[in-house]
């Protein structure tokens, strides 16, 4: 089972990289992205300084091994990829990234969506909003 | 009604672990049908008021079935991905 999770944040070189690795698949004429990004909520009065991940990495893998075998079947698309984070990652940085590449365009934006509600409604990964005191509250998906 | 060792390593994982102070315990199943929020909220009366899901050898699941004999349980609260 492929691990999505990252430690810490995700860097705009790995995603960069990414991108770039996908140059020499030449049938593909359509990307999309999506980035997670933590955001600095104002909560009772404080502000999130960073959102502390973790998860049920062995359920998570699985989920997102299943998610991803459903998208393939509903969507034409030549690759998938997802990584999440894992531990601290601070406001301003990439927490999630999900890469989605086909011939056409209509494709990866519909797959895209749709991967990342499934992501959001059946992935076992838990957060942590941290203050600037250290506190901390739990977040959960609206 | 299932013969086996209903023994299991139980979970907790996220603000249930917290509240708890505990990661993971193991504990002897009853016998017969469990509903699973039930079964925990009455070991432990502290999760009454958390919403929570559990999974059974990886599987999202309510209800243990009266023949299961499962391996794990992970306890898990709201999911905070993405």
């Amino acid at each position: 089972m492929k691990n999505c999770f990252k430690e810490g944040a995700i860097s705009p070189d790995f995603i960069a990289t990414s991108i770039a690795h996908h140059q020499v698949k030449t049938q593909i004429g359509a990307h999309q992205i999506f980035l997670g990004q933590v955001r600095n909520d104002e909560i009772d009065g404080k502000q999130v300084t960073a959102i502390d991940y973790s998860a049920n990495e062995e359920l998570a893998n699985k989920v997102f091994h299943e998610i991803r075998e459903t998208t393939f079947e509903k969507f034409d698309l030549t690759c998938m990829h997802i990584y999440h984070s894992l531990g601290r990652v601070e406001k301003g940085e990439i927490c999630l990234f999900v890469f989605v590449s086909s011939t056409r365009r209509k494709e990866v934006m519909q797959a895209i969506d749709y991967l990342v509600e499934e992501i959001k409604a059946k992935t076992p990964v838990f957060g942590k909003e941290v203050f600037e005191d250290e506190t901390h509250v739990w977040k959960t998906n609206s | 009604m299932a013969s086996g060792n209903r023994k299991v390593t139980v979970t907790y994982y996220g603000m249930l672990a917290e509240k708890l102070n505990i990661n993971s315990e193991e504990l002897e199943l009853p016998s017969g049908e469990i509903n699973l929020r039930k079964f925990f909220v009455n070991k432990h009366p502290e999760l009454k008021s958390f919403t929570f899901s559990a999974a059974v050898d990886l599987e999202y699941i309510d209800t243990l079935t009266e023949q299961a004999l499962p391996q794990k349980i992970d306890l898990m609260p709201p999911f905070a991905g993405g």
